[in-house]
């Protein structure tokens, strides 16, 4: 029995931790946020540190007492394995943080892409202000090859990507709302789960009327709406309440779907009933019949051309949907897209001659007939 | 589900792998001195912490069994962890499990060794741990394919 074999993996992360740490700390502090993210993550590479030489101290202190208690020393060594183990993966989830930021750098050294990533932060940041989540959490927002978002509740920090392709298009940045969304979902999912789930499941039970394997159907649709599609709804009705028309537009631009009564991947429900979980929302947390309006044009404008019609499968009958809006109305009662609406319309008009909030003025570039260049929108930012 | 969903995923139950994971390392060198009576020595307020440090993961999981029971919902992967250690389906029982490992580090912070103690905590502590270190490196690998 040696401890030989622990030390050499002490000794190999901690060299995978020293280099980190130099990378980490080498990245260019372009900005606070960088500069504060840069720090969360050191901080936490100097834990393991710390931690590291805590365990070396237990090999040299305990184990190699312990040679006489051979099972004793056998209990031992595997705990301390299992520890190190847990290290071996913070490593991996610390270097994804360290792509993450690099590659940011290295857009941000053209100003010109530089400007577009700071407007598109300053966006990110602005929405954090009308949702109800973690102010103490540090929000990031970067590029990469499409819309998502990394949250890390033990370092809280949120991730938000943008698509290097929709950077030029500040329009579409409405759907960063929906990033936004699923943090939304996170800090509140006890909540929502327990008040929505049960009306789920009863609704799944008045639909699915097969008798053979109507239990197993149930149970698994209940498992899809639990894992997956509620979360995703939720993060369509925070861009909804912040975007409206203009969220619905941008998400039929982004999704392009030929086929809305269809489910294209596991996680997200079709866009048929995301569209009208949105309608119907807006719908019952009383917004003014021309929102909603302008909502069912947007939707039909692009609908109507479709030439199948084949309805949506029961999981996402409208009954269901309709009840799951109604309930969302309870945890988003004020949407900032009802008391902003009238505010919007006006800028529409005058884009891209306003000096507005950039919450405003996404949403009115996203919803103006005229074509307005990149530029102009970062003008009109106040 | 996104690489960057199972990069999130990965990083919460890591983080619950090595605060348990630590808490189990302590709790077996209290055991040695003060139940097996081995010649070695320890810093006991120190070992008693960090077993103790465990308390606020075991409270949001009692927490997370009681929504799951509310909301009807399909086990979490650590209610599971725990439903697959003890064999129980019911999650009553499960809560009442928790409340008796609370209760046993209750003991253990008060410097009552009981061998009972240490064996309720130790064995529902490494049923958490497995699965935590499990599932987070299962995410991993999953991301790593992106």
């Amino acid at each position: 029995m040696s401890e030989n074999a622990l030390r050499n993996i002490i000794n190999d992360l901690r060299s995978n931790v020293a280099l980190l740490y130099r990378l980490l700390s080498n990245i260019r502090p372009l900005n606070e946020k960088i500069t504060g993210l840069v720090r969360k993550f050191t901080h936490k590479l100097s834990d393991i540190e710390h931690d590291l030489n805590l365990i070396s101290e237990l090999c040299e202190t305990y184990l190699v007492r312990l040679k006489e208690t051979p099972s004793a020393y056998k209990e031992l060594y595997t705990r301390i394995l299992y520890q190190l183990q847990g290290y071996k993966r913070d490593t991996y989830l610390i270097s994804e943080i360290y792509e993450i930021l690099l590659f940011h750098t290295r857009m941000c050294e053209s100003k010109d892409l530089s400007d577009y990533i700071a407007l598109a932060g300053k966006y990110v940041d602005k929405i954090a202000e009308e949702i109800e989540v973690p102010a103490n959490y540090l929000f990031f927002t970067t590029l990469r090859d499409c819309y998502s978002s990394l949250s890390i509740h033990v370092t809280k920090t949120h991730i938000t990507m943008l698509p290097l392709s929709d950077l030029y298009n500040p329009a579409k940045w409405i759907l960063l709302s929906h990033e936004f969304g699923h943090l939304y979902f996170q800090t509140h999912k006890n909540d929502i789960l327990v008040e929505t789930l049960p009306l789920i499941e009863e609704k799944l039970r008045e639909t699915l009327v097969e008798k053979s394997s109507r239990l197993e159907k149930i149970k698994e649709n209940k498992e899809l709406w639990s894992e997956f599609w509620l979360e995703e709804l939720v993060s369509d009705i925070i861009g909804v309440s912040l975007g409206g028309p203009a969220y619905l537009k941008m998400l039929i631009l982004e999704t392009c779907d030929y086929n809305p009564v269809a489910t294209h991947d596991i996680a997200h429900p079709p866009l048929d009933a995301r569209a009208f979980t949105q309608i119907r929302y807006l719908e019952h947390v009383g917004a003014p019949s021309e929102l909603v309006s302008r909502m069912k044009e947007e939707w039909k404008a692009f609908r109507n051309g479709i030439s199948e019609e084949s309805p949506l499968q029961e999981a996402f009958n409208e009954d269901l949907l309709n009840a799951i809006a109604q309930k969302l109305t309870e945890f988003i009662p004020h949407p900032f897209i009802v008391t902003k609406w009238n505010h919007i319309k006006r800028i529409i008009s005058k884009i891209p001659k306003v000096k507005e909030d950039i919450r405003l003025v996404i949403p009115a570039v996203a919803l103006a007939e005229v074509r307005v260049k990149p530029l102009d929108i970062i003008k009109a930012v106040r | 589900m996104s690489k960057w969903m199972l990069i999130s995923e990965a990083w919460g139950l890591n983080e619950i792998a090595q605060k348990v994971g630590e808490a189990l390392t302590a709790l077996t060198l209290l055991k040695f001195i003060k139940i097996e009576g081995l010649n070695i020595e320890g810093n006991e307020a120190d070992l008693k912490r960090k077993v103790v440090s465990v308390k606020p993961i075991l409270e949001a999981l009692l927490e997370e069994v009681k929504y799951v029971s509310k909301a009807r919902l399909s086990p979490t992967p650590l209610v599971e962890a725990i439903q697959e250690e003890y064999g129980y389906s019911d999650l009553k029982r499960i809560e009442t499990k928790i409340e008796d490992v609370l209760k046993a580090l209750e003991h253990l912070n008060k410097g009552t060794y009981l061998k009972r103690d240490f064996e309720e905590i130790e064995r529902f502590l490494e049923g958490l741990a497995n699965k935590a270190a499990s599932r987070s490196s299962d995410l991993i690998w999953r991301a790593r394919r992106y």
